[in-house]
């Protein structure tokens, strides 16, 4: 981060705040007070070309010249405003939630000036980038959910279809669905393809379970144990 | 006016005294069962996670990491099983598969 450049009609750009926030800052001419632009931009840029007494000057991510005294350091913790009758210093967040600071540009024989509401206390914050910053904050968060969403779509691609044409697998279904799949695929590639009709078969497991129902001819049962009261068969070797 | 307003005001607050522990019941309810079901997506989360060869195995990916790797996993392990267990080699033309170098480097 440069030193403050003389004010003048170049514009300074050094970028001084965390990204991401939008600020909207009034400017203070005499006895005209209008509200400076809005910018959604990912910087905030000063520009204080004011050889014209018209000028409107934006905050556009540059540390505003002159009049200035400022110490900064990564991060920006904040900024000292001289001039006089210019309220005290705007304190930067460190972190990209705190959002607590606006410049207040005292131009020396500037003809604008900007001032952006002030508190009392050393944390200076404007309403409106306060809800500039906030909108921000709420297009980030729907920007990460929405790239959430289509890497869900993605994982539901590559499971196998389970649902009627229409539907689509809820998130906790994917989830749970792409576990299983994976698994699936994990113990075809140990034990090779049989290995359900293997596992599902061995009679010690399957000694317990009541027969698979059968539509249409059913096969004689040899041996078979089960009955309509409920109890379990003792082996299931005819099952197939 | 001032009489109207204070009628209205009284009956505003009785209606209110009725709802607050209601409203509040259900709120709590609803915020108990939405706590449950974030809970039980977190935990799914957490399986589908274990279940990706990651190097190093204790890096903890983030939810939309998880998804996107369990895709190039479910890929991977999808085109080894088509193309036979030996072809790794030939496995993407364009990008070193992770899954088969975490493999490698594991074996």
């Amino acid at each position: 981060m440069s030193e403050p450049s003389p004010r003048g009609n170049e514009v300074d750009t050094r970028s001084v705040i965390q990204e991401n926030v939008t600020r909207t800052v009034y400017v203070n001419k005499p006895h005209v007070d209008t509200v400076v632009s809005t910018i959604n931009t990912s910087s905030v840029h000063y520009d204080q070309s004011s050889s014209d007494s018209t000028t409107i000057c934006t905050l556009n991510n540059v540390l505003p010249p002159m009049g200035y005294d400022y110490q900064h350091h990564p991060p920006l913790t904040s900024i000292q405003i001289g001039g006089p009758g210019v309220p005290q210093p705007s304190v930067y967040g460190m972190s990209r939630d705190e959002h607590q600071y606006s410049p207040s540009v005292a131009g020396i024989g500037s003809s604008c000036y900007m001032q952006t509401e002030v508190k009392s206390s050393s944390r200076v914050r404007s309403y409106e980038s306060e809800r500039d910053y906030k909108k921000s904050a709420c297009d980030r968060e729907r920007t990460r959910m929405r790239d959430m969403n289509k890497a869900f779509d993605l994982l539901r691609n590559r499971l196998p279809k389970s649902k009627p044409p229409g539907k689509k697998l809820s998130k906790i279904e994917s989830l749970r669905m792409a576990i299983r799949y994976i698994r699936h695929l994990q113990a075809i590639l140990e034990y090779g393809p049989e290995y359900e009709t293997k596992l599902y078969t061995v009679p010690s497991c399957t000694q317990y379970l009541p027969p698979p129902t059968y539509y249409g001819y059913q096969p004689p049962q040899y041996g078979q144990c089960w009955n309509a009261a409920g109890d379990y068969p003792p082996n299931v070797n005819n099952q197939y | 006016m001032e009489f109207d307003n204070g009628s209205n005001d009284f009956q505003i607050q009785s209606n209110q005294l009725n709802d607050a522990p209601l409203k509040k019941r259900i709120r709590s309810g609803a915020n108990a069962r939405e706590r449950d079901r974030t809970q039980s997506v977190n935990s799914a989360f957490d399986v589908l996670r274990a279940m990706i060869p990651i190097d190093p195995p204790d890096r903890k990916l983030s939810k939309i990491e998880t998804l996107q790797l369990a895709t190039k996993y479910i890929s991977h392990l999808s085109q080894i099983l088509n193309s036979g267990e030996d072809s790794e080699q030939a496995h993407s033309f364009y990008d070193v598969c992770i899954f088969c170098l975490t493999n490698k480097m594991n074996s």
